[in-house]
């Protein structure tokens, strides 16, 4: 891949006009983001589509580019939104009510586990952080009323 | 009363849509599928398998995730029936995980929808078809042993 050209998801590949896939070797895998490879899906759709981990198909793009069989038509990349400081406050408040006082501590556990930060956090995560807060909480009904709570303060947030 | 219960889980981005089902393989209950009775009750029964076979190991399975029919398949099951919920996306899998799992306490809470689901397992003219494994399932099952 060229060194100017940063892979990620959201980077849009078409089939080289110059080369054939039917001129190379392949690996099954390979085939597989072949077929699905219409100048239109996202790398990240590709790998949805073929219920493949992200890092995989990246990898399996970049192949197929040094190969010549792909042409890159978009990198542009959708703007990162976060969570505002309020969900954290939310959030801490609800946990509190069902844990106790431990909650800003575990809060603090999940964020580190998840490699995030409050000040920064993808709003593409939220449901991952709750649910990984649910596993911290031992009692079963607990988990489920906090989970419950959780979602009806996030349709609040979502539809204000 | 199923309706309002299911409808948080129609209502999530990239979910095609959710069924319930006995567990003796009758469906219940099916919002937003495109596929027919025949394709969820044949689901439904490999579902139970996997189910009952881990069963037989003592594990008791509660949640169920793979891929099949180019759907995400994300199941709970609980002591009398499963909800199975199909989306195209694994991005909304952490609220879909939560939303089902809030949805199945809701379920086992309602006191109609529990006897409802009782006397459809007390009705003897509900008999699971008697199956064998395939090849596949063997080999994957002799992995699992």
């Amino acid at each position: 891949m060229d060194k100017n050209i940063a892979l990620h998801e959201a980077v849009i590949f078409a089939l080289s006009k110059s080369k054939s896939p039917a001129e190379v070797t392949l690996r099954s895998a390979e085939w597989a983001v072949i077929t699905q490879v219409d100048g239109q899906k996202t790398v990240g759709e590709v790998a949805e589509v073929l219920a493949m981990d992200l890092d995989e198909a990246l990898n399996l793009f970049n192949e197929l580019y040094e190969k010549g069989l792909l042409e890159l038509i978009s990198t542009r990349k959708v703007e990162e939104k976060f969570l505002p400081a309020e969900f954290f406050d939310i959030l801490e408040n609800e946990l509190t009510r069902i844990i106790g006082p431990v909650a800003p501590y575990v809060i603090e556990d999940v964020l580190w586990a998840m490699e995030a930060n409050k000040d920064q956090f993808a709003e593409d995560r939220e449901a991952e952080l709750i649910e990984a807060i649910s596993e911290e909480i031992p009692d079963e009904h607990k988990k489920v009323l906090f989970q419950q709570s959780m979602l009806s303060k996030m349709k609040d947030m979502h539809s204000e | 009363m199923i309706e309002d219960i299911l409808k948080d889980v129609t209502e999530i981005d990239a979910v095609e849509g959710v069924y319930l089902a006995s567990n003796r393989g009758e469906i219940l209950d099916a919002r937003g599928l495109s596929f027919d009775m025949d394709a969820l009750k044949e689901l439904s029964r490999r579902l139970l398998s996997i189910s009952a076979f881990y069963a037989t190991l003592g594990k008791k399975v509660t949640e169920l995730e793979f891929y099949w029919a180019r759907n995400f398949i994300t199941c709970k099951v609980s002591d009398h029936f499963m909800v199975v919920a199909f989306s195209h996306s694994t991005q909304v899998h952490s609220l879909l995980r939560i939303t089902l799992n809030v949805t199945m306490s809701k379920l086992l809470e309602n006191k109609k929808f529990n006897k409802w689901v009782k006397s459809h397992l007390a009705d003897r003219t509900y008999i699971i078809k008697k199956c064998e494994w395939t090849e596949a399932e063997e080999k994957l099952l002799a992995k699992l042993k």
